[in-house]
């Protein structure tokens, strides 16, 4: 039918527009470029397989995000943690000595390991909030969580993250 | 969270988070705006929950992946082609799949609906190119924990040693993908003449072991076996003669 066609390319090349940000997002999730590698594909595959679920004139990248979401935490993070690589210490990992652009200053490294030190709850939301630049409404829906639950991580991550970061102007 | 002993409790720290966020609609922003002018507490408050929001997201921007997956480096032409039809095809025909519902990944597993873990691969492999993989470069201990981690989903062991005997091949790298709930791993290859060939490996029910069958899948040469309760695929964009000899050095190695 023309309709599941149509919907399939819209997310097969939504895909490529959306991977990097996809992979950042598993990176964040597993920790670990492998894992986020695996992840990530996987992803890939499932959003093409449910490509007729996908409604058309909704925000495809937050229907990604959900399904990298859903997939990491239904499938994936207890092999991963089984296997131990959710338990790698973040200076452990290759996020660090692998993605990292080497000429990144001091201070965006400090950023960087200190959101991926945060409890993995928060360091979603954060990334989600701050990086990507999803509303809390935003996040709820794609972390699956309510909006108040989204508050308290925000509210959590940022007193750990305070000391390491120069204040920010606040809304006028 | 905030020090509780110096905490203004008119306003949560979630309310301060949504303020400083302005997220307008979840924090009391005029009230809070009002307060600031006179409360020196909650000024601290909201210093203390204050972040550089900009170092964040400048930060990330450098996490980027270094490799594609194929679907992204497909060139338009090849989009437009029949491939990509099939493509659409086999994705609206795993939905079909999906639908049946519970017992459907049982029910995949048996019978004619082998096929259609094949032809997703093939539908799947059809979209690499060379520079898919040409620019995967991983050393020898990443190379062997990657395969080993991989083919834990499977519940087995692969040697590397074994994936880089083929002197046709060069072994590139091991991933996780799943088909109907079931792990599936591919392992990736590039033929001397830079073409990707990949074998792929998922569980089967069947206890017997298959001689090898040959067959063309989305227009790619392919090879099939079982053994000791697995399948494989060897697949790739080949000559026939070359895969079917490829094929017969794999299922001797592993």
């Amino acid at each position: 039918m023309w309709f599941k066609k149509d919907s399939t390319s819209k997310v097969r090349y939504g895909l490529d527009a959306l991977y990097p940000r996809l992979w950042r997002y598993c990176v964040v999730l597993t920790k670990s470029n492998d894992l986020a590698d695996d992840l990530a594909q996987a992803v890939c595959l499932r959003a093409l397989e449910k490509a007729e679920q996908y409604q058309e004139g909704t925000h495809l990248d937050r229907w990604i995000f959900r399904i990298a979401q859903r997939h990491w935490i239904n499938d994936l993070r207890k092999s991963a943690v089984r296997r131990g690589a959710g338990l790698v210490p973040i200076e452990e990992t290759d996020l660090v000595d692998g993605n990292f652009d080497p000429e990144a200053n001091i201070l965006g490294r400090e950023v960087l390991l200190s959101v991926m030190a945060l409890p993995e709850a928060q360091r979603s939301v954060v990334v989600l909030a701050y990086v990507e630049g999803y509303s809390y409404r935003e996040c709820a829906d794609i972390l699956d969580i309510p909006v108040g639950t989204v508050m308290s991580r925000l509210a959590g991550a940022r007193g750990k993250m305070a000391d390491k970061f120069d204040g920010e102007r606040t809304p006028k | 969270m905030s020090d509780t002993s110096a905490r203004d409790q008119r306003f949560s720290d979630e309310e301060l988070t949504a303020y400083l966020d302005g997220e307008n609609e979840l924090a009391p922003i005029v009230r809070i705006s009002e307060a600031l002018k006179t409360d020196r507490k909650l000024r601290e408050r909201i210093k203390h929950l204050s972040v550089d929001k900009d170092a964040i997201a400048k930060a990330f921007q450098s996490v980027q992946p270094t490799n594609f997956p194929a679907a992204s480096r497909l060139p338009q032409s090849a989009a437009n082609s029949n491939r990509s039809f099939n493509y659409a095809q086999m994705a609206a025909g795993m939905i079909v799949a999906l639908g049946i519902g519970f017992g459907a990944s049982q029910w995949m597993m048996h019978g004619q609906d082998q096929r259609n873990w094949r032809d997703f691969v093939a539908t799947y492999q059809a979209l690499y190119v060379n520079e898919t993989l040409a620019s995967v470069q991983q050393s020898e201990p990443k190379l062997s924990s990657e395969l080993t981690r991989v083919a834990a989903t499977l519940g087995t062991t692969l040697d590397l040693s074994a994936m880089q005997s083929v002197p046709t091949l060069d072994y590139k790298r091991a991933q996780v993908l799943s088909f109907m709930n079931q792990p599936l791993i591919q392992l990736a290859f590039l033929s001397d003449a830079g073409q990707p060939i990949a074998l792929c490996i998922i569980k089967t029910q069947d206890a017997e072991n298959s001689a090898i069958r040959y067959e063309n899948l989305e227009g790619l040469e392919s090879a099939t076996w079982a053994k000791n309760g697995f399948e494989y695929l060897l697949i790739g964009d080949t000559d026939k003669d070359f895969l079917s000899k490829t094929a017969r050095q794999m299922s001797d190695l592993i």
